[in-house]
């Protein structure tokens, strides 16, 4: 659609929507197909990691196209750590979190290949790799919510009104422990609500979601995530909605609790302050496709792909003090029929004649760092 | 009550508030008598000289916006004065206010509900240099024109839709729509919050050049310290309707008195690992404004409250070159 | 209960995606929002099937009249034959027979419940009209009918709604109050009422329908002002009406530029749904023998003539069964219509 001066015509829409039903027929069949479990059973490259996403592709199905949101990420998340997953809106940051989760939208939204490889703890005390991408969607309630729980964006729209707290907190042990009694589950919640800082969690327990203030009900959904003792927790945007001094609280909150709890976080925003002071390692994401990863000090010491440099300098510091900030110019790329090229090339500043070429594969420049970049093609080649 | 020193009139100052407040009805009786108010805007004073921006910075529910819409009187003040160019604005009726909008603008926080969807771009600039009458009429075209390309718009964007643009790009085209009538005063409304960090800087830049270029005077309001630090020359804090500070840029951050600051500094992330900020955090939530506390409106969330504070609101001062406080500990 | 706000979330998330814009480049052109809303009206088969159906009846009977010209609207076929009988009656009188032969000659001059033929297309009703020619003067009159009860329905709701909706206070109040007042009105008792009045003051036949209809309008607007205040409200809460505040429009700019042309959509898809049920109030008239009296026609009139002879309802089906199937086609396609423009104008309502 880009090089010609015209709309989609009505032929080609209808051939587009022809593709996507016949696609998304398939793929929604093998999301609902009934499967031994040892179609989904998988293996760790490495024993510390707690989940490896690998090559995981997210398309959308939409009227004027494929929007591929997800475009080839590939991650690790190692245990008892915190990952950050950086990047601007409409970068696939959040579709990767929901991809891990299967709350993709059906029928328009589907994982389309890749695998997303989850070490779940069984009954039983042992350790089960489960391939969550493979997973038919029925047994999902197995990992979902119980093994790896969701913080959103909005604590305004994330509790049921309806319920109170208690309500809403005990029903998530009973899911997880259907043996529990009444008490046990209201003892735990109580427990929850102590565990992340509310003074008065008999209070808070009784109470319906609109007595409280957005950042008790931050803390209550923290507290709903915690109850079911998951591996995983994957913070989406957790502070966004938040004022500054809340969200200072809910991040001083959210380290300590990195520290009590046996599990990895999953972190993501938009913030660069927020993942320098609580990640362990960092994610970049661009367009769908992950363009630098490393622990925290080298993408901050050292980042090397041109958007990570300029992101870090187009945010204004408190001591910064030239006249004018840096800004990246131009806007990202149309989702649908991206380019073969860098997705980055237009914005970039620092454009080789490779840059033209196919899209830059991840280059290793450290044990931890990669970065997929034609800067760094001579790297790959000298190590 | 603020010193009356300090806000006698003087000529070059483009903008004076003197003593706002603004209070929103929550319930009435069946007569119509107010029982229960919300006091957004509590006895807010400043003054700002043409060219100069004033930050102002606060949290939800501090009145930071409130303030903004009473000065280009979207909200009629409950009390006190605007002075706009040595005019005292404050009991204008809106027809006499429609020549004065001219000079007054305002940019919003949403770039897409700030934007009327069933209009082109062109449409949208042209209408207000049409009403107003800035240029004759068939320059009108050629006038939007030049003003889009100094606000980074490129002129086939002209006879495009809304719909088809990203927030950074609408936002250039409220800028664009609010200078087109070549005003003297821009409020703007949190400009950047909904805007992606690459994005936010692009806007920062073009608003700044766009001041030296057109001469104008900005009331920046937002949320976001850094970002106003970056395009403020002075800085008023506001909490929970308050003016809690005021001051020149090097003032507020080099000395913050009010403890409401401090804080509000250092709970700002860091973009670097190795810097371990000596934060302070507050307890607890902000009040509501419907129902503030008594005396100083910051004492239950204060870690250095003393008795006093919960007895009579402190009264705002200046501690020297134009750099105000309200503290019972500043003595 | 959980999933439920994760699916909201995920809602936003997937359209967050699908919405992002393409970015600008001077070779594409995108569509403007009133081209848009064309295109998706009509890829949706439903809406062209409705409007075909509109479209239709609106040639059937409009046009036909003027090209089918055999019969008028209240045009007898005379046609009908003499027939002769003969009847014998003896006497007795005084012993001697008399044989008296008597020839009645009864002339039926009008051929009523004639059977469809290439003469009558769809065959004659119980007074000798033509049925198919009365179908299409009675579309004229629901048509026209509902055209203006809806037009002028909306043109009062957007009077009073705008008015409530932008002035508010006690002008919204008092506007409100009464719109409520007017909702309580039962409706039908008030039609015999007037109706009946209507019958004692000798008013044309021709024009009684009118009247009942402006009676409806004045029952109905308060539907169209509701919405008309609803969407006016919401609206001066967009920040683009702020901005037209702030750039210091003047009242009527702000009403006829910025404020109507927005509430239009919801406008237009509320006038085809209610063209749809004004049909059916008319046809309900007209049955009722409210509306339009004979000799006029009108679909519901037609109907209504199985109520003075059982046999028409059993045995001439051709009489009111095609009035019946324009009524519905009528309805139907304006449903379709009022659906389909719904649809386009907001699509993400449909998911």
């Amino acid at each position: 659609m880009s090089e010609k001066n015209r709309h989609l015509t009505g032929k080609e829409i209808r051939a587009i929507a022809k593709e996507n039903k016949r696609v998304m027929k398939s793929l929604e069949a093998y999301k609902n197909r009934k499967a031994n479990e040892a179609e989904y059973l998988a293996h760790l490259s490495d024993q510390n990691n707690i989940l490896e996403i690998d090559n995981l592709h997210t398309y959308f199905f939409t009227e004027q196209g494929v929007v591929k949101a997800v475009n080839g990420v590939s991650f690790d998340i190692p245990k008892n750590s915190t990952v950050g997953v950086v990047g601007e809106s409409g970068c696939g940051k959040s579709v990767t979190s929901m991809s891990v989760m299967r709350l993709l939208q059906g029928p328009v939204g589907q994982i389309y290949s890749g695998s997303i490889r989850f070490a779940s703890k069984e009954a039983d005390g042992s350790e089960k790799i489960y391939d969550i991408a493979k997973m038919p969607i029925n047994e999902i309630h197995r990992i979902r919510g119980n093994q790896i729980a969701m913080i959103f964006q909005e604590p305004m729209t994330s509790l049921n009104p309806v319920f109170t707290i208690g309500q809403q907190l005990d029903e998530v042990t009973f899911i997880h422990k259907p043996q529990a009694t009444k008490a046990d589950a209201k003892a735990k919640s109580i427990e929850m609500l102590n565990l992340v800082g509310i003074a008065m969690p008999e209070r808070v327990y009784a109470s319906f979601p609109h007595e409280l203030s957005g950042g008790m009900r931050q803390r209550v959904m923290i507290a709903m995530a915690l109850a079911s003792d998951p591996r995983l927790i994957i913070a989406d945007e957790p502070t966004t909605a938040l004022d500054v001094t809340i969200q200072a609280q809910i991040l001083d909150l959210l380290r300590d609790l990195k520290n009590k709890i046996d599990g990895s976080i999953m972190l993501i925003t938009h913030d660069l302050g927020i993942i320098a002071e609580m990640a362990d390692y960092v994610v970049v994401m661009y367009a769908g496709r992950v363009i630098e990863k490393g622990t925290v000090d080298e993408i901050f010491h050292n980042p090397m792909h041109p958007y990570t440099i300029g992101l870090q300098k187009s945010k204004p510091t408190l001591d910064s003090s030239s006249d004018t900030l840096f800004n990246i110019p131009g806007n990202v790329p149309n989702p649908i029929n991206m380019p073969d090229y860098c997705y980055f090339k237009e914005r970039c500043s620092q454009c080789t004649y490779a840059c033209s070429g196919k899209y830059p594969e991840m280059i290793q420049v450290s044990p931890t760092h990669f970065v997929a970049c034609h800067l760094y093609d001579k790297e790959r080649e000298n190590g | 009550m603020a010193d009356e020193r300090i806000f006698q009139y003087n000529s070059d100052a483009i903008l004076e508030v003197q003593n706002l407040r603004k209070c929103f009805p929550i319930k009435k009786t069946i007569t119509g008598k107010v029982t229960q108010e919300l006091i957004a805007v509590d006895d807010v004073s400043f003054k700002l000289s043409a060219g100069e921006t004033l930050g102002i910075v606060g949290e939800s529910g501090c009145g930071k916006t409130t303030l903004g819409r009473a000065i280009l009187k979207l909200h009629q003040p409950t009390s006190g004065r605007i002075i706009f160019e040595g005019q005292d604005i404050t009991d204008y009726k809106s027809s006499q206010m429609r020549e004065i909008r001219r000079k007054m603008q305002i940019i919003f926080q949403d770039p897409y509900s700030s934007i009327p969807p069933r209009s082109t771009v062109g449409g949208i600039l042209s209408e207000p240099v049409s009403v107003h009458k800035i240029v004759p009429k068939e320059q009108v075209k050629d006038y939007v024109l030049d003003l889009m390309d100094k606000c980074g718009l490129r002129d086939y964007y002209y006879e495009r839709y809304p719909h088809e643009f990203s927030g950074g790009q609408r936002q250039r085209i409220c800028i664009a729509r609010a200078l087109s009538v070549q005003p003297k005063l821009v409020i703007c409304d949190e400009p950047v919050s909904a805007l992606d960090v690459s994005i936010q800087a692009q806007i920062i830049n073009l608003l700044k050049k766009l001041q030296k270029d057109m001469n104008l005077t900005y009331v920046f309001i937002s949320h976001d310290l850094s970002v106003v630090k970056f395009i403020s020359d002075k800085i008023g804090v506001m909490y929970l309707g308050n003016m809690v500070e005021y001051g020149t840029k090097a003032d507020i951050f080099s000395n913050p008195l009010h403890p409401y600051t401090q804080a509000l500094f250092s709970a700002i992330p860091y973009p670097d690992p190795d810097v371990k900020m000596n934060r302070i955090i507050l307890k607890g939530d902000i009040p509501s404004p419907a129902n503030p506390p008594r005396g100083c409106r910051f004492h239950t969330r204060c870690p250095y409250a003393k008795d006093i504070c919960k007895e009579a609101a402190p009264e705002y001062k200046d501690y020297g070159n134009g750099h105000c406080a309200a503290c019972h500990l500043l003595g | 209960m959980e999933d439920v706000t994760k699916n909201e979330n995920q809602n936003e998330a997937a359209t967050a995606v699908a919405d992002t814009e393409v970015p600008l480049d001077r070779t594409v052109r995108l569509m403007s929002p009133t081209r848009m809303v064309v295109r998706r009206f009509f890829r949706s088969k439903l809406s062209i099937v409705g409007l075909i159906m509109v479209v239709s009846l609106f040639v059937f009977s409009f046009l036909g009249p003027v090209f089918y010209t055999q019969w008028g609207e209240i045009e007898l076929d005379e046609s009908g034959k003499t027939e002769y009988s003969v009847s014998q009656t003896t006497y007795t009188v005084n012993g001697k027979e008399y044989t008296l032969r008597q020839t009645t000659e009864k002339s039926l001059k009008d051929n009523f419940l004639a059977p469809p033929s290439a003469e009558h297309l769809l065959g004659t009703d119980n007074e000798g009209y033509d049925i198919f020619v009365r179908l299409m003067y009675g579309g004229r009159i629901s048509l026209i009918v509902s055209f203006i009860a809806v037009f002028l329905i909306t043109v009062l709701g957007v009077i009073m709604g705008g008015i409530a909706g932008f002035f508010g206070g006690a002008i919204d109040n008092i506007i409100m109050r009464l719109c409520d007042v007017l909702i309580c009105l039962p409706g039908v008792p008030i039609l015999l009422i007037i109706s009946t009045i209507l019958d004692a003051s000798d008013v044309d036949a021709k024009y009684r329908i009118y009247l009942l209809m402006i009676y409806l309008t004045f029952i109905s607007w308060p539907g169209t002002a509701r919405l008309v205040r609803g969407q006016i409200l919401s609206l001066r809460e967009q920040e683009y009406m702020v901005a037209a505040e702030a750039m210091g429009y003047s009242v009527p700019r702000k009403i006829f530029k910025h404020l109507v042309p927005n509430v239009m959509p919801q406008l237009i898809v509320q006038m085809s749904l209610s063209l749809g049920s004004m049909i059916l109030y008319e046809a309900t008239l007209s049955y009722l023998n409210l509306g339009v009296k004979a000799p006029y026609a009108a679909w519901g009139t037609m109907i209504n003539i199985i109520s003075t002879n059982q046999d028409i309802l059993q045995n001439h089906l051709n009489v009111w069964v095609p009035a019946g199937i324009c009524i519905v086609i009528a309805v139907l396609g304006f449903n379709f219509i009022g659906d389909g423009l719904r649809d386009a104008l907001d699509p993400k309502a449909r998911r």
